[in-house]
């Protein structure tokens, strides 16, 4: 019979009582775990998706949404740039690495990037099934996008105006199935790759027409008059052909194969003739560090574009988050001192309750700290379980959201983590069962025995 | 164990009245019984020869130690390793089981409950059976025998008794005394009764009759 062992004994005798206070208790642990693990990762998300990114340039506007858009395809783009002025930018001494971006398009909801090879292996992509792309309007495939559609090499997609389902059809534009990626976990596997000119391609059947000048569909130029009368031509479904005679098919420019005869060149998106194109944006990496200093001021005053750096932006979204955070963080620091009073009340009652107990062990020569250890391992016992339960249903709930929401978020979440902070969440749980328990354990340590069992005689 | 009592005097905060009680010695071994009216501080003795209970002035000797002068540490030990009560309540522990009852004993002097002690009291009191057994599934009488269980459980020199019969019945009481005796004999200890019950005189080497004060 240890002094442990006697306060789980009184903690079953008063089991409703220590359930409520182990309830609350870990539900107040549950929300502030569950926010942790998403701050942390989220955080985390952010800035190593950003891995390598020194600065953002795009079409002036919000600074925030280029970098959601252009590093983490979480917003619509800003907007489109002309190539002659990504290249004034990208001519600058302080610019190293450069990855073009055209976005804008989708096929059934999945966004649709027009980059080089070189930007698709920065973000992790490689592929597991077929070749990189070998023409314009040659695509590779997500991991996710594969799966969740049942896309197979050689099959054909029509790409569609906007970021959401529905938006008006490029049926004139069938892009072919080259490769699909091997699964990442991150934002690639839910993107669909392909060459810059594509976009380029998917925009100039109406130039043919003298409707349209083949530029990427940056979000804010949807509405800018698109005629889509061609999307008449075609019923929008999928069609399984085989890529040689599905290239014989194509209609419009053919970027890749009429400019440029051969294979295919990473560098064609750069010749002087495609400089009235438009791109959506540019990821840049300094080449030295000094750029930070000079690069942005030159593009944001010189240049009709904008400069945005993702270590800036990250930081001011994690602050505007952090408001929306702090609020449930407050209701969960107040289920957990709700608990503290309920665990407080609940003890106090309780000494009322054993008063003869303590008086009876006084008598049989406990000391009275060993009267305060008991209360005080009963006080501290419900607080720690709470804390571990408040932890193991933090990070159950973060496991079903990142499991429930895993198609309409860009990030993987994941409950399956341990962050080191909650250790400390840990250590504050049992602090407020010590603080909790400290006066009801005064309490008991300070039971006068004698005027106690007169009581009982009475 | 040899008990002295000297000059022995009691007042209670916010009383007008100081209980005085007469010098006794209580021989080692023997039967002792403290017999007076309600008021005539029977009880309060007790509880201060238990070092419930400090004394206003006087000397309380046992073996060489003094009572009166110990510090509250070394009362609470000497009391838990030398000293077993049996109360009129019995104050079980409700939560545990009648063996983790006789165990807590051992607990609260910061001893690991012999298993072979246990075993010896409750086969010499007749619970054998009842040992997992909780004390609201015990009758009345086996809950007064667990008490003195646990009063005995750490082999003590001085056994005391607060008003043990005073709610039963002739038969009962009678039944309960030569329970008390027996053990007291057997484990040679000094037994020390405080009661008003007459009845049971009959039981003790030595009575000290106390009169009413209040």
């Amino acid at each position: 019979m240890s002094l442990i062992a006697l306060s789980f004994a009184y903690i079953r005798r008063r089991a409703g009582s220590a359930f409520l206070n182990v309830m609350l208790m870990s539900f107040g642990i549950a929300t502030i775990t569950l926010l942790l693990l998403l701050s942390v990762q989220f955080e985390e998300h952010l800035y190593k998706n950003a891995e390598g990114v020194d600065v953002v340039v795009g079409a002036k506007g919000s600074p925030i949404q280029l970098i959601l858009s252009g590093l983490y395809h979480m917003d619509s783009p800003t907007g489109n740039v002309t190539l002659a002025d990504a290249k004034t930018v990208m001519n600058h001494r302080a610019v190293g690495d450069v990855y073009p971006l055209a976005l804008g398009d989708s096929w059934n909801g999945v966004r649709i990037v027009g980059s080089t090879a070189e930007y698709m292996a920065w973000m992790g992509g490689e592929i597991e099934q077929g070749a990189l792309w070998g023409h314009a309007l040659d695509v590779v495939v997500g991991a996710d996008v594969a799966s969740r559609y049942g896309v197979a090499l050689g099959d054909t997609l029509i790409s569609s105006h906007g970021l959401q389902e529905g938006g008006m059809g490029h049926g004139d534009h069938e892009m072919i199935v080259t490769g699909i990626l091997k699964r990442t976990g991150r934002v690639t596997d839910r993107l669909i790759f392909t060459p810059v000119e594509t976009m380029w391609t998917l925009h100039s059947y109406d130039a043919a027409t003298g409707e349209d000048d083949g530029e990427a569909s940056g979000e804010d130029e949807h509405d800018d008059g698109h005629d889509h009368e061609g999307d008449e031509q075609h019923d929008g479904h999928e069609h399984d052909h085989s890529h040689d005679s599905q290239h014989d098919s194509r209609n419009g420019e053919d970027y890749s194969e009429e400019h440029h005869e051969g294979a295919y060149d990473e560098q064609t998106w750069l010749a002087p003739e495609y400089n009235d194109k438009d791109i959506t944006a540019l990821l840049i990496s300094y080449a030295t560090p000094l750029g930070a200093a000079q690069f942005p001021r030159f593009v944001n005053a010189e240049t009709p574009l904008q400069a945005a750096a993702p270590a800036f932006e990250i930081t001011r979204l994690m602050s505007i988050f952090g408001v929306g955070m702090d609020a449930i963080q407050a209701f969960g620091i107040l289920l957990i001192l709700s608990s503290a009073v309920s665990l407080l009340i609940g003890l106090m009652n309780a000494m009322k309750d054993r008063a003869y107990d303590l008086a009876i062990m006084r008598a049989m020569g406990g000391a009275k700290w060993k009267l305060f250890v008991i209360v005080l391992v009963e006080a501290v016992c419900l607080s720690a379980l709470g804390g571990v339960m408040g932890l193991a249903i933090g990070h159950g709930a973060m496991q079903w959201m990142g499991q429930a929401f895993s198609e309409a978020q860009q990030f993987n979440f994941t409950g399956l983590m341990w962050v080191p902070q909650e250790g400390w969440i840990m250590v504050g749980a049992i602090a407020i069962g010590i603080i909790a328990g400290l006066l009801p354990a005064v309490r008991a340590a300070q039971t006068e025995i004698y005027r106690t069992l007169a009581q009982s005689n009475a | 164990m040899f008990v002295e009592l000297r000059h022995l005097q009691h007042q209670y905060p916010g009383s007008q009245t100081t209980l005085s009680f007469p010098d006794t010695e209580f021989a080692e071994g023997a039967r002792h019984l403290l017999l007076g009216p309600s008021g005539s501080g029977k009880s309060t003795v007790l509880h201060m020869l238990a070092g419930l209970l400090r004394p206003t002035s006087g000397e309380i000797w046992v073996d060489s130690h003094n009572l009166a002068k110990m510090n509250d540490r070394a009362l609470d030990r000497f009391r838990g390793e030398r000293m077993g009560i049996i109360f009129q309540q019995h104050h079980l522990i409700g939560v545990l089981s009648v063996e983790d009852n006789l165990a807590l004993a051992s607990t609260m002097v910061g001893e690991r409950a012999s298993k072979k002690r246990i075993d010896h009291l409750l086969e010499a009191l007749d619970m054998s059976s009842e040992r997992r057994k909780r004390p609201s599934q015990l009758s009345e009488g086996q809950r007064q025998r667990v008490s003195i269980a646990r009063a005995l459980m750490n082999e003590p020199s001085l056994l005391l008794a607060d008003e043990p019969t005073s709610a039963l019945d002739d038969e009962r009481a009678m039944q309960f005394m030569g329970l008390l005796s027996e053990v007291s004999e057997s484990e040679q200890t000094t037994l020390v009764v405080a009661t008003h019950d007459a009845r049971i005189v009959p039981h003790f080497d030595h009575v000290t009759r106390l009169e009413e004060k209040l």
